[in-house]
């Protein structure tokens, strides 16, 4: 089995999902076929070197759906606003985990925390290289972030949707971030 | 309430003990098909040793650890206070909330929250405070308190949240966890929005980066430290790691250990307030460390009971609390780490103490082997007995410690009980005993005592 392969199912095991695409063009294609499907209308992004080259911004407004790139002369205030009433937050990733599923963002400028959180329908743009085998190598590359001063801010580890067991231990999804993941994987830049 | 009336109400209530005897059935089986993955990879004692091995290391030396702790955190801009009582923590919480004009707070799940009574002081302070977990949210609008750590409202069912959902929010809820869920979700969204202040607990506290670590299904923690502009987080002096790497055993056990999950939805770490050209994240940062009762264990042999990760592994494991739930304790701490902690921190509530059998199924199943009822029965060694018991285990002590006084009482006994053996089985015990053997057969005195058959059976053997 691939990485990829043993990422998919793991995500899937939590009840999200994830893809893996050639390039930065079919990523875009993607995500705006996930925006379409799901009838989204409004969207927030990262301002993310990935998602930059995925053409999203123009073939979202030219598929009707309004797009907010995050980046940091945005006032703070609107991109609250928006991502609070986004039907989709599309972010970056800055490392994955095959064996666990999981994803690390790590929050900056144009990175804002919000965007993955408030939004139901979260959908993360990485490089395929990204994506690292099991939970040490996860350890491994944080301990070495964290000696080079770059855990600052936030460090968010989502692994899928949100979820709650707390009445009678049924698990139930969407408590408080989003009800759906979706994560494109892309092999060439 | 004394501990026995405690007990006795909660056995009486038998959908709320169906509902914990389900719970934590569940939770157990999880985790068990957990650990034998683990151990078939030939990683679980490794693991757990590693576990123990980082908690111990940061708890030798809690001096070092806090300051490197402390110097990371104000290098990120936030700041970090302690408390060396639960009043002294409420009171620095208000402190800040005060200086910051913070009064719409919104809370993530925290043990310790719970220890310092955090929410009752914020609302007689005139405060919104409110609580996010589902669980916890549930909880607050009855008024109970949590009756398990990792599952505080798991003793109500879907019928009780949907009344109590009906009552307290005027709207008409159908009993399912799933539409139960979306209205906690609507109503938490707006509060989360429009809070001044997040207030969480800790399940680490990260001295290499000054990283407070957040655990979570629900993304309530993710809230809480993203949206409002004032950041506290509350956590016993015990919740410090040395370094991101001593992270990787308790993250790896923690949520296969306290759910059965691969890895929780959410881990989040806040290292320092909102960088520059963020546009979200805290502009004030307090991490408030509590001492209350727990230094005075540092370098003692109850040092153990700190390295505890409240993964709740050892309630779902636990016979009593299998039968009484959280709430037959009576204390924040359920189960056998609230037996083995509560007194250690107060000694008032030494009762606790009788609620444990000693079997040891909670030391078994501990992700960081913490020797819980080895604890336990080290403090009830230290717990002073009273003149009447200490006299007749003395008297008891003199009888038996001699052949002849040993032979004359056990006579005596048979002759005095013998009016009240039926099949085998005494059907009276005097004063304390009595109580003692209202749930247990006490086997009458044999006919022919060992002593008696043994020699018979030296006389059949060498003729």
């Amino acid at each position: 089995m691939t990485d990829f392969a043993i990422f998919q199912s793991a995500l899937v095991a939590v009840g999200g999902a994830a893809i893996h695409v050639p390039g930065p063009a079919e990523a875009g294609a993607a995500v705006l076929a996930a925006l379409r499907e799901r009838g989204v209308t409004e969207a927030i992004a990262w301002a993310d070197p990935l998602l930059a080259q995925t053409g999203l911004p123009a073939a979202a407004r030219a598929a009707s759906i309004t797009w907010l790139t995050a980046d940091p002369a945005v006032d703070p205030a609107e991109i609250r606003a928006v991502a609070a009433r986004a039907g989709a937050g599309i972010t970056g990733a800055d490392l994955a985990v095959a064996e666990t599923g999981t994803l690390a963002l790590l929050s900056g400028p144009g990175r804002p925390r919000s965007v993955n959180l408030l939004p139901p329908l979260h959908v993360a743009v990485l490089p395929l290289e990204r994506l690292l085998a099991a939970t040490p190598d996860l350890f491994r590359e944080l301990s070495r972030l964290a000696q080079a001063g770059r855990l600052r801010g936030a460090l968010h580890l989502v692994t899928g949707p949100s979820r709650s067991a707390d009445i009678e231990d049924v698990v139930i999804r969407k408590m408080h971030g989003p009800g759906e993941l979706l994560v494109v994987l892309v092999e060439r830049l | 309430m004394s501990v026995r009336e405690r007990i006795r109400r909660e056995l009486a209530q038998e959908s709320k003990r169906a509902a914990i005897a389900q719970a934590t059935r569940g939770s157990y089986l999880a985790k068990l098909d957990q650990w034998r993955r683990l151990a078939e990879a030939g990683r679980l004692t490794a693991l757990r040793d590693w576990a123990r091995d980082v908690r111990d290391e940061a708890l030798n030396d809690h001096a070092g650890q806090l300051a490197k702790f402390t110097r990371a955190v104000a290098a990120g801009g936030g700041q970090v206070h302690l408390a060396a009582t639960a009043e002294a923590a409420v009171q620095q919480v208000l402190a800040i909330l005060q200086n910051a004009g913070a009064r719409r707070v919104v809370k993530a799940k925290s043990m310790v929250t719970e220890e310092i009574g955090l929410v009752h002081a914020l609302e007689a302070a005139g405060l919104e405070a409110l609580e996010t977990d589902l669980g916890e949210y549930i909880i607050q609008l009855a008024g109970e308190m949590p009756s398990h750590i990792t599952g505080p409202a798991l003793h109500l069912t879907r019928h009780d949240v949907a009344a109590l959902f009906s009552a307290r929010l005027g709207e008409t809820v159908e009993p399912e966890p799933q539409a139960l869920a979306a209205v906690a979700r609507r109503v938490l969204r707006a509060k989360f929005l429009a809070a001044d202040a997040g207030i969480t607990g800790a399940n680490f506290l990260v001295a290499e980066t000054g990283s407070v670590v957040l655990v979570t299904n629900e993304g309530n923690a993710d809230l809480t430290t993203a949206l409002p502009r004032v950041m506290i987080t509350i956590a016993g002096l015990e919740k410090l790691v040395p370094t991101w790497a001593a992270l990787e055993p308790l993250l790896t056990l923690l949520p296969r250990t306290a759910t059965g999950q691969n890895m929780t939805t959410y881990v989040t770490a806040i290292a320092g307030t909102r960088q520059p050209g963020e546009a979200d994240g805290p502009e004030e940062l307090h991490v408030v460390v509590l001492d209350a009762g727990r230094a005075k264990l540092l370098g003692t042999p109850q040092q153990d009971v700190l390295r505890c990760i409240r993964c709740g592994s050892c309630l779902d494991a636990c016979p009593v609390f299998r039968q009484v739930g959280g709430h037959g304790y009576g204390t924040v701490y359920s189960g056998p780490i609230g037996v083995a902690l509560t007194p250690l921190l107060n000694p008032d509530s030494s009762g606790l103490l009788d609620l444990c059998s000693l079997c040891g199924a909670c030391t078994e199943g501990c992700p960081v082997h913490v020797p819980l009822h080895h604890l336990i029965r080290a403090e009830r060694a230290m717990r002073k007995a009273g003149t009447g018991e200490r006299l007749l285990m003395r008297l008891w002590a003199w009888a038996w410690s001699d052949p002849a006084r040993y032979r004359f009482t056990s006579r005596l006994l048979r002759l005095v009980t013998r009016p009240f053996v039926r099949a085998g089985h005494l059907t009276w015990l005097p004063g304390p005993l009595g109580e003692w053997g209202r749930g247990r057969d006490f086997p009458a005195p044999a006919a022919k005592p060992l002593h008696e058959r043994w020699r018979d059976l030296d006389r059949e053997v060498e003729p």
